[in-house]
């Protein structure tokens, strides 16, 4: 693999790490990593390049396989095949407890026969140094993570955010270079998840450190990240930055895992540079932009997608004039969100389509009735092209 | 109609609980008795303890259970534990071969262990002495403190040892910080539960004894009757299992104080 | 992985040795000297002729003559004490449980339970000497009863008397299991039960006695084997007319070391058959359960 220097890349507090910099724009490269469990594959030869300094988030369903490629990251799992680069050196062979990289559990695993300061304390004496001033560092740690005053309890005497804290400190007290958080957030309740959330940005920004985050909620990834990559079955199906897999994803499973959701099933009519014209299934005929268009074919069968909330819903069909996208539809079924209101309406091809309208106004929309007629429109900019792959 | 039934059930529990208790009172209660022959109450004494402590066969044999009871109990603890640890990493359905011979000297009647380790001494011509009610003891004790260590490592998380591992402890800072820490109360209460075993064995050490028990001396005493002075020996021996339960339960209980 | 391995042996050697010398050597030569003939002064005949030795069928003679009528009396006292000391710990200790696991207020539950299990924890042959004083004929209860004016009745070296030791001895081991398994119980079962219009003796034996059913086993288990094999408390309790298994086995097993084998491994089996059962009974359990 070719590394590209080229990439101009900034990290946001690089001057933090000046020397680090200098060297090497990646904090952790995997490449070609792989992993079988008995008959599965569970990391099925994945690469990437997670830059300094940047929050990193793998994202993908249970199973997927992310929790597996941050645990050989850890390296609390050998893999099969490949490479694991930490800071320019290859930590393939290096064990867990030698690498400069932490990681946050998903159950916390604090240490139930240690208090809170014990615990956070567990790793200084393996660093060099780490022993000198321990007690400091520990209160250290302990107020970054706001949880000042509790260094004499025990975990199970804390509730799950106060764990989740202490977890968090326990890493960091050893200023690792890669923070590893495995689904940290999980077993929060759902207010909880969302200050932690926050706070954990944050703290990224505020040390600098590369947070490498494991997580299956695409909300989450997204209120996070400065990149994400989506795992699906051992493989990453799309690496970029939060924007980018939410607006313009790359494959039918991303879109429907970032919840998407609109599919269409297209002929393609016309390839004129990057524009592709297709004949939708339901008849009508739409011109996309498609980066990647010299790729398709006329004839070829492909599919593309329109996010709920990019769609919008009118009683008559739109002027011609109106250079948008159009189809007419059958409202079936409403559903009222307090905030918005989402639409399951069908097509005449019989797709069946969810619009997403945000309630401006009281008693919006009101004039939709059920199994009524109505117009979908959308801008062609935002409808997504993609090959009529594994869905 | 619901607290009545409540009440029936403390009731029964109540009468039950002084059929346990009843016949240590009993035996409390009369080991201070004047009367030596019959259990008609004649007025305090303390004369039989006076006896019981004068009684240079018993202290020789209580001398000889304890040293048998502590031999048994650091030997059969380090290998039971060993045992438990070795299984705990096996899969469930790896090492049935040394579950199933952990397993037979609990459920085989002590009279048949105790019959064959007499057999077995004989065949090998091994003379009956302290050693042989050593490792006769032994051989039944390192089932429990294996069980009950396992048992305690089966509850054991394993990204507990992970986590030690990530935040830099090499294998021996993984067993010494987190792991033995974590298993030191199941060895404890196995270690425990050997003394108790050991001191009170009279089955199996009335087969190979060389040397006389503790209950060997009580058991020859109670056959031919119960007596104040074997009254007094149980009293005192009551409060030193009291005292033993106890200072375990102390030494057990959990660092944070207020936790149960 | 192979370093895994041989640590996990290594760690399993000191039990293999002291077990495999100290236990399973003793079980077999004992096994073997089941099939010998005693010889004078407690020794073992040397066999002249192996081959007759077998195919005459010698070598069963001891398993013969240990199921000679005269030991029958003995076996089957042997057998009903132990099944009725069972089903009395059960009666009595099913409530007990009953009562702390359920009844009782939740703070007192380990007390209750302590109070179960300290019994356990002192020496059983003290436990043994009390009732032994309790029931003499100069002993506390005919003390009490000639109190009232009865007279003394002959109380021990009865089977009664082995029974109330028995039950004394062994009724921790059915309490305990019984308590986990009511602990373990869903409470929300018997209030869907009394929903569903089930009176208490319906809820009790529709709903609580099945779902407790593998704490009953295991105590049945728990405590039969041991009263199966008991020794100590028919021997001190029993006397010379209330001899059990074990005390055929201790009486003079030296002088005649064969013959005694012989009754030991019967019990074993005895034992092993009942152990076989629950096993079974464990094993459907647990396809059942994931079958579920």
């Amino acid at each position: 693999m070719v590394e590209n220097f080229s990439t101009v890349y900034i990290a946001p507090c690089f001057s933090e790490n000046p020397a680090g910099f200098m060297e090497n724009p990646f904090s952790i490269r995997v490449v070609g990593v792989a992993k079988r469990f008995g008959d599965v594959a569970a990391v099925d030869h994945v690469s990437l390049d997670i830059r300094r300094g940047e929050f990193f988030s793998l994202l993908g369903p249970s199973g997927c396989g992310k929790t597996t490629l941050l645990r050989m990251i850890a390296g609390l799992e050998e893999g099969d095949a490949g490479n694991i680069i930490i800071d320019g050196s290859d930590v393939t062979r290096v064990p867990a407890h030698r690498r400069p990289v932490n990681l946050v559990f998903q159950q916390f695993a604090l240490f139930p026969h240690l208090n809170v300061e014990k615990n956070v304390a567990f790793g200084l004496r393996y660093k060099s140094g780490g022993k000198r001033d321990s007690h400091k560092k520990v209160s250290a740690a302990l107020d970054l993570v706001r949880l000042s005053g509790l260094q004499h309890r025990y975990p199970d005497e804390l509730s799950g955010g106060q764990k989740q804290r202490v977890a968090l400190a326990r890493a960091l007290v050893l200023e690792p270079r890669v923070l590893l958080l495995d689904e940290p957030l999980g077993a929060l309740d759902q207010k909880l998840r969302k200050e932690m959330q926050v706070e954990l940005k944050h703290l990224q920004r505020r040390l600098g450190i590369t947070f490498v985050f494991v997580t299956h909620d695409q909300e989450e990834a997204l209120t996070m990240s400065d990149r994400i990559a989506v795992m699906n079955a051992g493989k990453v199906e799309q690496m970029d930055s939060a924007a980018e897999v939410f607006e313009h994803p790359s494959t039918p499973f991303v879109a429907e895992f970032m919840g998407a959701g609109n599919f269409f099933t297209a002929k393609v009519r016309e390839v004129d540079g990057a524009i592709v014209t297709v004949i939708s299934k339901a008849g009508f005929e739409t011109a996309l932009l498609a980066p990647n268009a010299p790729n398709y074919r006329p004839g070829e069968k492909v599919r593309f997608v329109v996010r709920p909330e990019k769609l919008e819903m009118s009683l008559t069909e739109p002027p011609p004039a109106d250079a948008r996208a159009r189809m007419e539809v059958t409202v079936e079924e409403r559903v009222y969100q307090g905030v918005a209101t989402v639409w399951t309406v069908r097509n005449r091809a019989g797709e069946r389509i969810h619009v997403y309208q945000q309630n401006v106004i009281h008693g919006a929309g009101e004039q939709f009735v059920d199994m009524g007629k109505a117009w979908l429109c959308w801008d062609p900019r935002n409808a997504i092209l993609m090959r009529e792959q594994k869905a | 109609m619901k607290s009545v039934g409540r009440t029936i059930l403390r009731t029964y529990s109540s009468a039950v609980y002084a059929f346990l208790y009843a016949p240590i009172l009993v035996l409390v209660v009369y080991s201070f008795n004047q009367s030596l022959q019959t259990a008609r109450w004649l007025g305090f004494t303390p004369r039989w303890y006076a006896q019981v402590l004068r009684d240079r066969e018993l202290i020789e044999s209580a001398g000889n259970s304890l040293l048998v009871a502590a031999v048994t109990t650091v030997a059969a603890t380090i290998i039971g534990t060993l045992a438990g640890l070795g299984l705990s990493r096996l899969q469930a359905n790896r090492g049935s071969a040394t579950k199933a011979l952990l397993f037979l000297p609990i459920v085989i009647p002590e009279i048949v262990v105790g019959a064959a380790l007499f057999t077995f001494f004989v065949a090998v011509e091994w003379e009956l002495g302290f050693w042989s009610v050593v490792v006769a003891h032994i051989s039944f004790s390192v089932s429990y403190v294996a069980i009950v260590v396992r048992a305690r490592l089966a509850g054991f998380d394993r990204t507990l040892e992970e986590a030690a591992r990530d935040l830099g402890a090499g294998p021996l800072g993984v067993f010494w910080r987190v792991k033995f820490p974590l298993m030191l109360p199941g060895i404890v209460a196995g270690a425990l539960l050997v003394f108790t075993l050991s001191i009170d064995d009279y089955v199996i050490t009335s087969f190979v004894a060389g040397v006389k028990t503790l209950p060997l001396h009580i058991y020859a005493k109670l056959k031919v009757n119960a007596t104040p002075e074997t009254n007094a020996i149980s009293t005192l021996l009551l409060a030193v299992t009291i005292a033993l339960i106890t200072a375990a339960q102390w030494l057990l209980r959990s660092p944070r104080g207020r936790k149960k | 992985m192979k370093n895994g391995a041989l640590r996990t042996w290594l760690q399993l050697l000191p039990t293999w040795l002291v077990l495999g010398i100290f236990f399973l050597a003793p079980m077999a030569i004992m096994l073997g000297i089941s099939f010998r003939e005693k010889g004078p002064a407690g020794t073992i005949k040397p066999i002249d002729d192996m081959k007759q030795y077998i195919t005459k069928g010698t070598f069963l003679n001891n398993y013969r003559e240990s199921l000679d009528p005269s030991y029958a009396g003995v076996y089957w006292r042997s057998l009903w004490l132990a099944v009725a000391t069972t089903a009395l710990c059960l009666l009595i200790g099913y409530p007990v449980a009953y009562y702390i696991a359920i009844v009782a207020n939740p703070m007192r539950k380990n007390l209750l339970l302590a109070m179960v299990a300290i019994p356990f924890w002192t020496s059983f042959l003290i436990r043994m000497g009390a009732w032994k004083l309790i029931l003499e004929t100069q002993g506390v209860l005919n003390t009490m009863l000639g109190a009232v004016g009865i007279a003394p009745l002959d109380m021990l070296y009865t089977p009664g008397a082995v029974l109330t030791g028995l039950v004394y001895g062994e009724l921790p081991f059915m309490i305990l299991p019984l308590y986990a398994s009511l602990e373990k119980m869903d409470r929300t079962l018997l209030e869907a039960a009394a929903d569903l219009g089930a009176g208490a003796t319906s809820r009790f034996f529709r709903v609580t006695v099945p779902q407790t059913m593998s704490g009953i086993i295991a105590g049945i288990v728990l405590v039969l084997i041991p009263a199966a094999g008991q020794f100590v408390v028919s021997d001190i309790l029993g006397g010379a007319k209330g001899a059990l298994v074990g005390n055929i086995i201790q009486e003079g097993f030296q002088r005649n070391k064969p013959l005694k084998s012989a009754i030991a491994f019967e019990l074993t089996a005895v034992v092993g058959l009942m152990l076989a059962v629950y096993g079974l009974y464990l094993h459907r359990r647990r396809r059942k359960e994931a079958a579920l």
